[in-house]
């Protein structure tokens, strides 16, 4: 095994691990934490001290991710992502990441910085980011599922898969 | 008594809500009907890749 390709694989798994961990976390953790936290006044805390560091790891661990699949691919690049050559589950799973990446860096952390405050806004353009960033989550969980079928099954079970 | 199928598996909620003329709602709201999303989401695309991507290739 080269090993540019092997450092490749194995930061792509650690990063994407801490991505879509994170991910989980956020979606089936802290927002239903959140919600209940807020109703009895302990929400600050968690926007305080939890959120942002979460969130430092999340949008940073997404750029390693992609940055590290990208090396992976090499010079099946595009390929993987003009879907052909042998290439086509693989790319698809690269496309769904990257259309996750675009959802972290343009839709979730945006709206994050109106809710934690770090950029100024007032309730109601607070309450239009917490619906944005909550659907855009919520989209990154859905794709992350065939995200993580494509990439595990795209270039080892192709067999199994039937084509 | 509350209906637990809509609330447990909104997708499925969804669909009987809409055989039954009720207005549907977006499955993205909640974690189960996002996971349930995201595989018929799984099966659609290796159905396309299938029949489509790779078979044309």
């Amino acid at each position: 095994m080269e090993l540019l390709p092997a450092l490749a694989r194995w930061i792509h798994f650690l990063a994407g691990i801490t991505w879509v961990g994170l991910l989980y976390y956020f979606n089936l953790v802290q927002m239903a934490g959140l919600k209940a936290a807020a109703a009895d006044g302990t929400a600050a805390g968690i926007n305080k001290h939890i959120a942002p560091r979460a969130l430092f790891w999340f949008r940073w661990s997404a750029v390693v991710t992609w940055l590290a699949g990208a090396a992976l691919l090499g010079p099946h690049f595009t390929d993987a992502f003009a879907l052909r050559n042998g290439f086509e589950l693989i790319g698809v799973g690269a496309w769904l990441g990257t259309i996750m990446l675009f959802n972290v860096w343009a839709l979730i952390w945006p709206n994050q910085k109106k809710i934690l405050g770090f950029v100024p806004a007032d309730d109601a353009a607070k309450n239009k980011a917490r619906r944005v960033a909550m659907l855009a989550s919520r989209t990154n969980l859905m794709l992350s599922l065939p995200m993580l079928f494509f990439m595990a099954n795209g270039l080892s079970h192709r067999a199994v898969l039937g084509f | 008594m509350r209906p637990v199928l809509p609330e447990a598996l909104p997708l499925v909620g969804l669909i009987v809500e809409h055989m039954i003329g009720v207005r549907m709602k977006n499955p993205l709201e909640s974690v189960a009907g996002s996971i349930i999303s995201g595989l018929l989401l799984t099966l659609a695309l290796v159905f396309f890749l299938k029949n489509f991507i790779v078979a044309g290739g």
